[in-house]
C-alpha cells in the first residue's frame, strides 16, 4: 500500500492543546470552533492546483448519525472551494482512536468504497481528515482512489 | 431529527421519520413542526418505570436516555412523555430552553446529518452536557408522579448551638410552604447542621429536596455528610463527571450547572454559598435553579457573605432573613490585622519578599502553626513560594484551580505535612483546618472582594480548640474592600454580643 498516497501535510503537531480542540469539536460538537482554522487553512491551499478535487474522510453512517456531522467535512469547507463527498465506509468498525498502532496498521479489509468512479477519473484528489496519526485511514483511502483512477492523491490535516 | 406529522382523530401527532413507513409524509427538522400538545393520558398503557424515574422533573435527550425511540415514541403518543423544543427562535435571535441562554454569540450552526438542515443552530452555552439544537427535543415526563418512600429518619444526634437552633426552628417552620429565605451565618457558625431538621420535615412530607452549590468541592464535601445524617434516603449527588445520575432520589445535591437538567422538579431548594461564582455572576445558572423548583417550592439561601442586592431586599424586607452571628463554638470571628508591607509587587519582580512578611514567616515557623497564604494570582504563586522556601526549612507548597495534584496537596496540609500552603481564592471557602492562620499577601489587590476577605479570614479559628487564629492583611495601601470586610467581621462580632 505504500506509495499511494504521495503527500501529507498536517497544520499542527498534535498537542495536549490541540487534543483538547479537537476532541471539544467531535465528542463534545461544538462545531464552531473549526472556524477558528480557516484563515490558516487558506492560506495552506494557495500552491494547490484549482482542478483538484477536495474529499473529505467519510464517518459510518452510525457514527455520522450519532455526532451529527463529520468533522473533515466541516474542515474541507473551509478551504473554500467546493467540497466532494465522493468517499463511504463499507460498514460500522471500531473508534480508530481506540485501537492502538499496531491495530491500526494490520487491518487488511478496506473500509472505504468509491461512490462515484466518473469524478474521480482523471484528477487530482487532496484527502481531508481531522488528525494523521499512523496515516494508515488516509492510505486506504488514497488507496481506492487511485483504483478508481485519480491521477494522484495527497492529504492536508489539522493535526500529527 | 426529523419528524412527521399527521393528524389522527383530529389530533395532531408528530412521530421521529424512522419510525413511520408512509412515504406521503414529508419529514421536517423537529423545529418545524406545528405546534406540539400533549397527548391525552391513556391510563391502561403500561409504562416503562425506568423511564418514569430518569425523566420525572427533568429534560432530557434522546441521546441521554438509554431506550429506542420507539419506546419513547410509544409514552408520548399515551400521553406520558412530551417533546419540547431545544432551541427556539425568538424575535431577536435565539433561545435555549434547557439553560436559557439568550446571548447571540452563544449560538452557532452546523450541518447536520439527522435533520439534514445545512444550519441546524445550537447552544454553545450547556454545551458541556450534550449538545442541544433546533432539531433535538427535549423530553419531559407528564404522567403519574413518582411517589416516594416515607421513612426518612434523620440519624444525626448532635446539638445544635443557640443561633443554629433559632436559624433551624425558623427553616424548619417555613418547610412547605412557598417563598424565599436567606440564612446569613458567619464563616464556622455549622450551616449544614442548621439544614437536618428542615430537610427531614420535607422529606417525611413527601417533598423532593436539593441542595444546589456553584462549587464542586462543595458538594464532595457535603454529600457524604448528608449521607451519613439520612441514611434511609436515598440520595443522589450530581456534579460534571458524577456518574449517580440514572438513580431517582428524593434528595439531590448538585452542583448548579447541573440543574439545566432538571425542570419543576424540587420543592425545596437550598442554595448553599449563594454569592459564590460563578452562580452570582453566571444568570443562565440562576435560570437553572429557577427552572428546577415548582412554583410553590421554597427557596432557602445560605451564605456568610450575601451579595450587596440581597442585603438591600433584607433591609427593604422582601426577603425573609435570620442571622447566626456566631460561630457554633461560641468564641468571635478572628478579626484581621493590617499590616504595612510596602511595595510588595516591585519587591517581588526584584526576587525579594516584603521586610514584614518575612518577619511573620519567621516567627510561624517557630510557631510550627500552619497558615493559608492567599495571593492574588496563579502568575505569582510559584515565585511566592520559592522565595518563602529560601527562607524556612519547613515544608512550602502552593496550590491553584488547575493544579492536577490540588486535591492530593488539600489532604497533605490537612494531615500536617504542608505546614505553609499558598494558595489562590479557590481554598476561599468550605476547607476546615484546625490549627491554621490566615495570611493574605497583597490583600489591596483588586480580586479580593469584601466576601473574599471575609470568607478567607473565615478559615481561622474554626474550633473549639483553637478559636482565635490570626489573620493578617498584608497591603500596599489600604481597599475599600479590606475595611469593609473587617467592618464586616466586626459588626457580626457586635451582634453577636462580643
Amino acid at each position: 500500500m505504500a506509495g499511494v498516497l504521495q503527500q501529507n501535510r498536517s497544520l499542527y503537531v498534535y498537542n495536549d492543546f490541540l487534543k483538547e480542540v479537537i476532541s471539544k469539536i467531535k465528542y463534545r460538537g461544538d462545531a464552531e470552533l473549526v472556524k477558528g482554522f480557516y484563515p490558516v487553512m487558506r492560506s495552506k491551499l494557495k500552491g494547490i492546483s484549482g482542478d483538484t478535487i477536495l474529499v473529505p474522510i467519510p464517518l459510518s453512517n452510525e457514527r455520522h448519525y450519532e455526532r451529527r456531522f463529520n468533522q473533515a467535512d466541516i474542515i474541507a469547507r473551509g478551504f473554500n472551494r467546493d467540497v466532494h463527498n465522493l468517499l463511504e465506509r463499507n460498514a460500522h468498525e471500531e473508534k480508530q482512536s481506540k485501537k492502538n498502532r499496531l491495530e491500526r496498521m494490520k487491518k487488511k479489509d478496506n473500509p472505504f468504497i468509491v461512490i462515484d468512479n466518473n469524478s474521480i477519473r482523471g484528477h487530482s484528489v487532496l484527502l481531508i481528515d481531522d488528525v494523521y496519526t499512523t496515516g494508515s485511514t488516509l492510505r486506504y483511502a488514497a488507496k481506492v482512489l487511485i483504483e478508481a483512477g485519480a491521477i494522484s492523491v495527497s492529504s492536508i490535516t489539522l493535526g500529527r | 431529527m426529523r419528524f412527521v406529522s399527521y393528524f389522527l382523530n383530529d389530533r395532531l401527532i408528530v412521530a421521529p421519520e424512522t419510525l413511520v413507513e408512509n412515504l406521503d409524509f414529508t419529514p421536517v427538522p423537529f423545529g418545524e413542526l406545528p405546534q406540539i400538545e400533549p397527548q391525552l393520558l391513556n391510563s391502561s398503557f403500561k409504562y416503562d418505570e425506568k423511564l418514569q424515574q430518569v425523566l420525572y422533573g427533568k429534560m432530557l435527550l434522546f441521546d441521554e436516555l438509554q431506550l429506542p425511540l420507539k419506546t419513547i415514541q410509544e409514552h408520548f403518543e399515551n400521553g406520558f412523555v412530551m417533546y419540547n423544543q431545544g432551541v427556539i427562535k425568538t424575535k431577536y435571535g435565539w433561545q435555549c430552553k434547557r439553560c436559557g441562554n439568550e446571548k447571540y454569540h452563544l449560538f452557532a450552526s452546523f450541518s447536520c446529518f439527522r435533520c439534514k438542515s445545512e444550519n441546524c443552530v445550537y447552544c454553545r452555552n450547556c454545551i458541556m452536557m450534550v449538545r442541544v439544537s433546533v432539531c433535538s427535543p427535549l423530553l419531559s415526563w407528564i404522567g403519574p408522579d413518582v411517589k416516594h418512600k416515607s421513612d426518612h429518619q434523620l440519624m444525626w444526634r448532635g446539638e445544635l448551638s443557640a443561633g443554629q437552633q433559632i436559624a433551624s426552628d425558623c427553616f424548619v417552620e417555613q418547610v412547605g410552604n412557598s417563598g424565599e429565605l436567606l440564612i446569613w451565618a458567619v464563616c464556622g457558625a455549622g450551616k449544614t447542621e442548621v439544614l437536618f431538621h428542615g430537610i427531614e420535615k420535607a422529606l417525611k412530607m413527601g417533598l423532593r429536596v436539593c441542595i444546589a452549590t456553584p462549587r464542586t468541592d462543595v458538594v464532595l464535601e457535603l454529600a457524604p455528610r448528608i449521607k451519613e445524617a439520612f441514611p434511609n434516603t436515598l440520595i443522589v449527588s450530581y456534579y460534571g463527571g458524577s456518574k449517580e445520575r440514572e438513580t431517582p432520589a428524593q434528595l439531590v445535591i448538585s452542583t448548579t450547572h447541573q440543574l439545566y437538567r432538571f425542570k419543576q422538579a424540587f420543592n425545596l431548594m437550598i442554595v448553599d454559598e449563594v454569592d459564590a461564582f460563578p452562580y452570582s455572576y453566571d444568570k443562565t445558572l440562576q435560570h437553572a435553579v429557577s427552572g428546577s423548583v415548582r412554583n410553590d417550592a421554597l427557596r432557602l439561601y445560605l451564605s456568610a457573605t450575601p451579595s450587596g442586592k440581597m442585603k438591600k431586599q433584607v433591609t427593604q424586607n422582601k426577603l425573609p432573613c435570620v442571622k447566626i452571628p456566631i460561630r457554633f463554638h461560641g468564641f468571635p470571628l478572628p478579626e484581621p490585622k493590617m499590616v504595612w508591607s510596602g511595595e510588595w509587587k516591585k519587591r517581588l519582580e526584584r526576587g525579594k519578599l516584603p521586610p514584614a512578611f518575612l518577619k511573620w514567616i519567621k516567627s510561624q515557623v517557630v510557631s510550627e502553626r500552619r497558615a493559608m497564604i492567599f495571593v492574588p494570582s496563579v502568575s505569582i504563586i510559584e515565585k511566592v513560594t520559592e522565595l518563602i522556601r529560601g527562607h524556612v526549612e519547613v515544608i512550602v507548597d502552593f496550590v491553584h484551580a488547575e493544579d492536577p495534584l490540588r486535591k492530593d496537596k488539600v489532604a497533605r496540609f490537612r494531615q500536617g505535612d504542608i505546614q505553609l500552603l499558598v494558595t489562590t481564592t479557590i481554598l476561599e471557602r468550605g476547607v476546615t483546618v484546625p490549627f491554621l492562620d490566615v495570611v493574605i499577601f497583597g490583600a489591596d489587590h483588586e480580586v479580593f472582594s469584601e466576601s473574599a476577605l471575609v470568607q478567607m479570614a473565615g478559615r481561622a479559628g474554626r474550633s473549639k480548640d483553637d478559636h482565635n487564629g490570626q489573620v493578617l492583611f498584608f497591603h500596599y495601601g489600604k481597599s475599600l474592600s479590606m475595611l469593609n470586610a473587617i467592618k464586616h467581621i466586626r459588626h457580626m462580632n457586635e451582634e453577636a454580643g462580643f
